[in-house]
C-alpha cells in the first residue's frame, strides 16, 4: 500500500463527503456564467443585429479583421463608416465594456468552475473509482499513482492559465484595435493561447475518459452504467475540444462550443452522482481484493 | 544587558533565516513607493474609469500569493529548530508566531497605504481611491483572520479531529516547531513547493511565448509580486531551510557563485537580425555632404533644425515625440526642415519613433506599378506609439526569462529581456506604413533621403568611447567608435534595436553585445558554437554615460555643416529637448534676438539636499551621476558662446501636483496628458522667434 496515499487527510475526507455539494455548486456556476456570457455576447453589443463577438474574434485571421469585429460591435447602430476613426465612440475604451465583462466572467467564474470540476473528476476517478494503485506493485499504465494524479491536475491548471492569458490578451488586443495600434503578431498570440488552452483541456478530458473507462470496466450493474455516463461526458468534452483544437473552430460558434463542453461536464456530473449513489461497500471490498485503495 | 544581547542575537539569527522573505518584502515596498511604481498604480486606478478592473484583480491576486508565500516561509524558518542557527525561546513564542503573520499581511497593507496616502494620487477620483484602498484593506484583514483563526476555521470545516497534514501547523504531525532535525518536510509542504515550481515554470513559459501581450494584460506590479512569491518560496525552503536543517549554511551565495561562474557561457543579449536585411551602403557620406544634398532646395537665410534629445526613459521619449509633434503642428513643414536628430537613451527612442511616424508624411509609400503616390493613411502618431506599456514586458523578462537564463549554461536568445523593449516598440509601431522601425538603418532611408538623419548615441563599456549609430560617416567625429560597419552585427539590426543600444537603462535592460556579423552560409554546428561562445567585440551601455544630452554629437554635426559655404548661408536652430523638469535655468527669458540669452547659470537654482547617510560611499556615485547634468549645462553654454547658435531648451513640465514624470518605461494617462499639454506651453516663449502659428 502507498503510505502517502493512506495518510489520514481531513481535507480529502471532507472533499469526499461534500463532493456532491461542490460539484453542484461548480456545475451551477459554470451553467450560469456560460449563460450570462452568452446573453451579453448576443445582446450586449451595439451592432444592429445580434452579435457573436467571441466567435468572430476567434475567426479573425489578422489584425485588420480583429479590428473590424471590434468596431462593428462597439459602433452606434446604423452607422456604416468606412474607417474606424469616422465612427469612434465618445470614450473608446468604455465601448468595449461588454467584451471586458465577458472576459471577466470567463476568468472569474467559468475558468475556476471548469478547473474545479476537472480536478474533482480527476481526483474522484483516481481515488474513489478504485483505480488507485500501489506504486510498488506492477499495474496497468492507466492506473494512477500520486505523482500521476498531480501531473494530470497540472494539465488542467495549465489549461486554466492559458485561458486567463487568452482573455487578458483579447481585451488588450481590443484596446489596441480601438487605438489602431493592433498588430498581426498580437492577434496570432491570442490564437496561439486559444489553441494551447484547447490542447490542455483536450488532454485532461482524454485522461478523464481513460480513467472513467478503466473504472467502469472494473465495476458491474449501476456503477458500470455510471461509468458509461462518465465516459460519455469525457468523450463529449474531448471531442469538442479536439474539433476546436484542429482548427475547425473557424466554423464554430464559440458560445455554442462552450455550451457543448458544459453539456459534457454535466454528463460527467450525472455519472458521478450515479456512482456515488450506489453503495461503496462492493467497491471497497473489490478494491481490497485487488490490492487497490478506495478511500 | 544580557536580555538586550539575547534579543540582538535572536534578531540577527532570525534575519539570516528569513533573508528571502525580508528581501521580498523590502523589494515590494521599494517597487510600490518609487515614482515608476506609483505611476503603475495610477494606471491601474485610471483604468477603473474605463470599467477595467483587470489590473487591480491581478494585483490583488498576486498580492495574496506573495502574502501567503512570505507568511508560510517565515513561519517555517522561524519555528523550526536549526542547530546551526538556534533561536532562543519556544517555537510557539509570540514573536515567532506573530512576525510571519504581520509580514504576510503587510503585502496588501502596503498597497492600501500607498493608494490611500494623502496627495499620492491627487487627480484620481476619491471614490476609486477609497474603493481600492478598502479592497486591499479588506484583503489584509481577511489574511490576518486566516493567519490567526485558521485552526478554528479548520475545526469548523473538518470537525474537531481535523488534520490538514501540516497545512494548519496546529497539529503535531506537521507543525514546523515539532519536526525533529533530519525529519523530512510534510507531504503538504513538499506538494506546495512542487506546485510553486510548476506554476512558476508555467508562468515563465507563458511569458516566454507571449512576452509582449500577456505582461501588458497582467501589469508590472502583479508580475513583480508573482515573481517575488516564487523566488521567496524557492529561496526560503530550497536555499535556506533544507540546508540549515542539515547543518549547512544558507546556499544563496553558492547559487550566486554558480551563476557568476557560468556567466561566460550564457550571454543571451546578443543582436537579433532584422527580418529584411538591406545591404549596407559601401560609401558613407559625411554629415557635410549629406547636408549639401538635403539642403539644395533651401533658400539662403532659411532656418533648419538640429535636435538634441536628452535621455530619461520613456519620459524623455514621450516628451521628445510630444515636442516634435507640436512643432509640426505649429510650424507646418517642420519635419522637412529638420536635418539631424541626435538622441540619447529615451531621447533616442523618441527621435527614432518620431522619424518613423513622419516617414509616410515625408515620403508616401507608392505601391508597385501605381502612378500616383498612395494616399496618406496617417498611421499612429509617435506619442500614440509611445503610450503603450513597455515596462511590464521588461519586468516579466527580468524576473522570469532572464533570471532562468542566468542558471542555464547555454544561451537562449528568446530569454533576453531586451526583447520587451525592442520588440515592444516594433509592435507598437506596427501600423506605421512600411513598418520602418523594423528596417535596418539603411533600409530606413531606402527611397526616402528626406528623412532627418538619425544619430543614436551609445557608450562603449570597454573604452568609455561614444558610439554613434548612424548611416553617416563618423570619421569627422572626435573619438567615436563606428558601429555601422558591414562586419558588425549592428549593421543588421533594426532601428528599434539600435535605439535600444542607446537606451540601456540599468537593470531593466542589460548591456548589448556587439558581435561579428555571421556569415550567411554558416553551418548548424558553427552557429551553435557561435551562440555558445560568441565572438563579442564590445558591449554597449546607455549613451547617457558619455553625454546624456546628445548636444555633443549635434554640435559636431553643426561644426561640419558650418564648414561648408551652404551651411554658412543658412540659419541653424538647435532644439535641446531636455528631460529634467529642473533645467529651465539653462537659459534666461527668450528675446527676439536670443532664444537662449547668456549668461547661462553654472549651478542649479535649487541645489538638491545633501544626504546625511552613507557619506563615505554615496558622494562619489552621486558625483558620477550628477556630472551628466553639469556636462549638459557646459555643452549648452558652449553651443551659444562658440557657435552663436539659436538654442532652444525645452524641459518637460511639472504636473499640476508639482511632480516630475517618472523615470521608467510606462506612463500613466495623466502623466502623458501633462506632457502633451506642456508641449505648447514650453514652446510659447519661442513662438515669435520661431514664427510658430499659435
Amino acid at each position: 500500500m502507498n503510505d502517502k496515499a493512506r495518510t489520514p487527510n481531513a481535507l480529502r475526507n471532507w472533499l469526499s463527503r461534500r463532493m456532491h455539494v461542490l460539484l453542484l455548486v461548480l456545475g451551477l456556476a459554470l451553467l450560469v456564467a456560460t449563460l450570462a456570457v452568452w446573453t451579453v455576447d448576443r445582446f450586449g453589443c451595439r451592432a444592429e443585429t445580434s452579435c457573436d463577438t467571441l466567435g468572430s474574434l476567434n475567426r479573425a485571421a489578422d489584425a485588420e479583421q480583429f479590428e473590424a469585429v471590434i468596431w462593428q460591435t462597439t459602433s452606434e447602430p446604423g452607422i456604416q463608416a468606412a474607417t474606424p476613426a469616422a465612427h469612434a465612440p465618445a470614450s473608446a475604451t468604455v465601448a468595449i465594456t461588454p467584451l471586458r465583462w465577458m472576459m471577466f466572467m470567463d476568468s472569474m467564474a467559468i475558468v475556476p468552475a471548469y478547473l474545479g470540476l476537472l480536478v474533482i473528476f480527476l481526483v474522484f476517478l483516481s481515488r474513489d473509482a478504485a483505480v488507485w494503485v500501489d506504486e510498488n506493485r506492477g499495474s496497468p499504465w492507466w492506473f494512477v499513482s500520486d505523482w500521476k494524479l498531480q501531473l494530470a491536475c497540472g494539465l488542467a491548471v495549465a489549461a486554466a492559465i492559458f485561458d486567463i492569458a487568452e482573455n487578458g490578451m483579447t481585451v488588450r488586443a481590443a484596446e489596441d484595435a480601438l487605438e489602431q495600434l493592433l498588430a498581426d503578431p498580437t492577434v496570432a498570440d491570442v490564437h496561439l493561447a486559444t489553441r494551447l488552452k484547447w490542447t490542455f483541456i483536450a488532454l485532461t478530458s482524454a485522461l478523464l475518459g481513460v480513467r472513467a473507462l478503466a473504472a467502469s470496466r472494473r465495476e458491474q450493474d449501476m456503477r458500470r452504467e455510471a461509468g458509461h455516463w462518465l465516459v460519455a461526458g469525457a468523450l463529449a468534452c474531448g471531442t469538442t475540444f479536439l474539433l476546436l483544437l484542429v482548427g475547425e473552430y473557424g466554423q464554430f460558434d464559440m458560445v455554442r462550443s462552450i455550451g457543448a463542453v458544459t453539456f459534457g461536464l454535466e454528463l460527467l456530473l450525472v455519472g458521478t452522482a450515479l456512482w456515488k449513489a450506489t453503495s461503496a461497500d462492493d467497491a471497497i471490498s473489490h478494491s481490497q481484493e485487488q490490492g487497490t485503495l478506495a478511500t | 544587558m544580557r536580555a538586550v544581547s539575547g534579543y540582538l542575537a535572536n534578531f540577527i539569527r532570525g534575519s539570516t533565516r528569513c533573508m528571502f522573505p525580508i528581501a521580498s518584502l523590502v523589494v515590494w515596498l521599494l517597487l510600490l513607493v518609487i515614482p515608476q511604481g506609483n505611476d503603475v498604480l495610477r494606471t491601474a486606478l485610471e483604468r477603473l474609469q474605463d470599467n477595467s478592473v483587470s489590473d487591480l484583480v491581478f494585483l490583488g491576486a498576486a498580492s495574496l500569493l506573495l502574502s501567503l508565500s512570505i507568511w508560510y516561509s517565515m513561519r517555517w524558518l522561524l519555528s523550526a529548530e536549526m542547530a546551526s542557527l538556534p533561536l532562543s525561546g519556544p517555537p510557539d513564542s509570540f514573536s515567532r508566531i506573530a512576525l510571519p503573520r504581520i509580514a504576510g499581511a503587510a503585502v496588501p497593507a502596503l498597497v492600501m497605504v500607498v493608494v490611500a496616502w494623502p496627495g499620492n494620487f491627487r487627480r484620481v477620483p476619491t471614490t476609486s481611491l477609497w474603493l481600492v484602498a478598502g479592497a486591499f484593506g479588506a484583503l489584509t484583514l481577511a489574511l490576518l483572520y486566516f493567519f490567526w483563526g485558521r485552526a478554528a476555521l479548520a475545526t469548523w470545516l473538518f470537525g474537531p479531529t481535523g488534520d490538514m497534514n501540516g497545512a494548519t501547523g496546529r497539529t503535531a504531525s506537521g507543525a514546523p516547531g515539532t519536526l525533529a532535525e533530519g525529519q523530512p518536510l510534510p507531504v503538504f509542504t513538499i506538494r506546495l513547493l512542487g506546485w510553486t515550481l510548476f506554476i512558476s515554470g508555467l508562468l515563465a513559459v507563458v511569458f516566454l511565448l507571449f512576452g509582449l501581450t500577456v505582461p501588458r494584460a497582467v501589469g508590472a506590479a502583479a508580475i513583480a509580486a508573482l515573481a517575488l512569491a516564487s523566488i521567496n518560496l524557492f529561496g526560503s525552503f530550497v536555499l535556506t531551510y533544507l540546508p540549515m536543517r542539515n547543518g549547512l549554511p544558507p546556499l544563496a551565495q553558492w547559487v550566486l557563485l554558480y551563476a557568476v561562474a557560468i556567466g561566460a557561457f550564457n550571454d543571451n543579449h546578443g543582436p537579433r537580425d532584422a527580418k529584411v536585411l538591406t545591404p549596407v551602403v559601401a560609401v558613407r557620406t559625411s554629415p557635410a555632404d549629406s547636408f549639401l544634398s538635403w539642403s539644395k532646395d533651401l533658400p539662403d537665410g532659411a532656418t533648419y533644425y538640429i535636435v538634441a534629445a536628452e535621455g530619461g526613459g520613456l519620459r524623455a521619449g514621450f516628451w521628445t515625440a510630444a515636442i516634435l509633434q507640436e512643432m509640426e503642428k505649429q510650424l507646418p513643414g517642420f519635419s522637412q526642415r529638420v536635418f539631424a536628430l541626435s538622441g540619447v537613451s529615451g531621447g533616442a527612442v523618441g527621435v527614432a519613433v518620431w522619424a518613423a511616424a513622419s516617414r509616410e508624411r515625408l515620403c508616401p509609400l507608392t505601391p508597385a506599378g501605381a502612378v500616383a503616390p498612395a494616399p496618406v493613411s496617417g498611421g499612429p502618431s509617435a506619442t500614440k506609439i509611445l503610450a503603450s506599456d513597455f515596462l511590464a514586458p521588461s519586468i516579466a523578462g527580468l524576473f522570469y526569462d532572464d533570471l532562468t537564463q542566468r542558471f542555464v549554461p547555454f544561451p537562449f536568445a528568446p530569454l533576453d529581456r531586451s526583447r520587451g523593449l525592442e520588440e515592444g516598440w516594433e509592435r507598437a509601431a506596427y501600423r506605421v506604413p512600411g513598418r520602418p522601425l523594423e528596417s535596418t538603418m539603411d533600409g530606413f532611408y531606402e527611397g526616402c533621403d528626406r528623412l532627418p538623419e538619425l544619430l543614436l548615441n551609445s557608450t562603449v563599456a570597454e573604452t568609455g568611447q561614444r558610439a554613434i549609430l548612424t548611416r553617416l560617416s563618423t570619421t569627422g567625429f572626435v573619438d567615436t567608435y563606428d558601429l555601422h560597419r558591414v562586419q558588425l552585427s549592428t549593421s543588421r539590426q533594426t532601428v528599434a534595436a539600435l535605439a535600444l543600444q542607446s537606451a540601456r537603462f540599468p537593470l531593466i535592460t542589460p548591456a548589448g553585445s556587439v558581435r561579428e556579423a555571421p556569415a550567411d552560409d554558416q553551418g548548424v554546428f558553427a552557429r551553435f558554437f557561435a551562440g555558445w561562445w560568441p565572438d563579442t567585440k564590445l558591449r554597449l551601455v546607455d549613451g547617457g554615460y558619455f553625454d546624456n544630452s546628445g548636444i555633443q554629437t549635434a554640435l559636431e554635426v553643426l561644426t561640419q555643416i558650418q564648414s561648408t559655404p551652404k551651411g554658412k548661408r543658412l540659419k541653424p536652430v538647435l532644439l535641446v529637448i531636455s528631460s529634467e523638469a529642473g533645467e529651465q535655468h539653462l537659459c534666461g527669458p527668450a528675446t527676439a534676438d536670443a532664444l537662449c540669452p547668456l549668461p547661462l547659470t553654472t549651478q542649479p537654482q535649487m541645489p538638491p539636499p545633501v544626504w546625511r547617510w552613507l557619506h563615505e560611499s554615496t558622494p562619489p556615485l552621486r558625483g558620477l551621476f550628477n556630472v551628466r547634468d553639469s556636462h549638459i549645462r557646459i555643452l549648452a553654454k558652449r553651443a551659444v558662446r562658440e557657435f552663436g547658435l539659436q538654442v532652444v531648451v525645452l524641459p518637460p513640465p511639472l504636473s499640476v501636483d508639482g511632480l516630475e514624470a517618472p523615470l521608467g518605461w510606462a506612463l500613466s494617462t495623466r502623466t502623458r496628458e501633462d506632457l502633451l499639454d506642456g508641449a505648447p506651453v514650453s514652446l510659447k516663449p519661442y513662438a515669435a522667434a520661431l514664427r510658430l502659428q499659435k
